[in-house]
């Protein structure tokens, strides 16, 4: 059985094993969902795709970029590469967030289907944000503002989500779990901030966080295959 | 009882639903069993028309039925299971 000090002397596999893992589920979910969207053309089942979509190209960069710097021992190609995977990383990780949160809410802003939900005004909003988010970590140097961004986010995602929760009356069903997800993503992001701000990155704390992650993922995972089963 | 207002997705299978009963049917009789405003209606057939869950043919006499398209069945059998999603995931 694997043990925790296995896991921490061999950190950087299992770095790019757990962040591999990650994307895989998210583009599981993708697919999986894809029928579902495709005859419903529903509105919320297609920000909650585009929440996987983005969270599977998040992970799939940084696995990518990972492999690349271990394999040149740590050589980075140049700055701007460097720069434009940070950004691109810390963009579709708040742009995943966002799409998540809207997929609970976005029946309270829009009546009608509107026609893209990767180009429309009101995701132009999420974009700008995540760029300057993005943009801004990579000026200060560190990643506190995605961390920030996403603590606030799932704290009101986690708000609405009890408020959905209280309002159904078969309680037996999945939205339970759920609620609980959003809220270990949030407390999953607080300790990421602690850990990158306080801890410096000690690799204790990273493991664990990326543990939490990979349990997150298989979480959702879990659902979609429970929820989409037929009876 | 207060009736809830039905969501589109209960409307679109409320139709197909109709029109799977029937094997064919003409409009005005599909108008009558999907409990909508003509204009609704209109607006939904032709949405479904138009995105292939639904099969419209016209008579040499001009008169118009309706059949359900392989889409439209695959919809149907997949209802619960969207509906599901949606109130799982709070969608």
């Amino acid at each position: 059985m694997l043990s925790y000090s296995w896991l921490i002397e061999n950190h950087e596999l299992m770095k790019l094993l757990f962040t591999l893992n990650v994307a895989i589920i998210s583009f599981i979910i993708v697919f999986k969902t894809h029928k579902m969207y495709h005859l419903s053309e529903h509105e919320g089942i297609r920000y909650f795709r585009n929440a996987f979509l983005c969270y599977g190209l998040a992970f799939l960069l940084r696995y990518l970029v990972s492999v690349q710097y271990d394999l040149t021992y740590g050589h980075i190609v140049s700055d701007s590469f460097f720069m434009g995977f940070r950004i691109a990383f810390e963009f579709f990780m708040v742009m995943a967030s966002f799409f998540l949160f809207y997929s609970l809410l976005f029946k309270r802003f829009t009546t009608k289907n509107s026609h893209s939900s990767l180009f429309n005004a009101r995701i132009f909003i999420f974009y700008a944000l995540a760029l300057i988010i993005g943009i801004l970590d990579f000026i200060l140097g560190n990643y506190s503002m995605m961390f920030f961004s996403q603590i606030i986010i799932f704290s009101f995602a986690g708000g609405v989500a009890f408020e959905k929760y209280g309002q159904v009356q078969k309680k037996s069903g999945f939205l339970g779990l759920y609620l609980w997800i959003i809220l270990l993503i949030m407390i999953t992001r607080i300790l990421n901030f602690i850990v990158s701000y306080f801890l410096v990155w000690n690799k204790y704390g990273v493991i664990g966080i990326y543990l939490l992650d990979a349990i997150i993922f298989l979480l959702f995972l879990y659902g979609i295959i429970k929820v989409t089963r037929r009876s | 009882m207060i009736n809830k207002k039905r969501e589109r997705l209960d409307v679109i299978k409320d139709i197909l639903d109709a029109v799977r009963e029937s094997r064919i049917i003409k409009p005005t009789r599909l108008l009558y069993a999907s409990n909508l405003s003509p204009q609704m209606f209109k607006d939904y057939v032709d949405e479904l028309l138009k995105k292939g869950f639904l099969n419209l043919k016209v008579d040499d006499d001009g008169k118009k039925s309706i059949s359900l398209a392989k889409k439209g069945n695959d919809f149907l059998q997949e209802y619960k299971t969207i509906q599901n999603f949606i109130d799982n995931f709070g969608l």
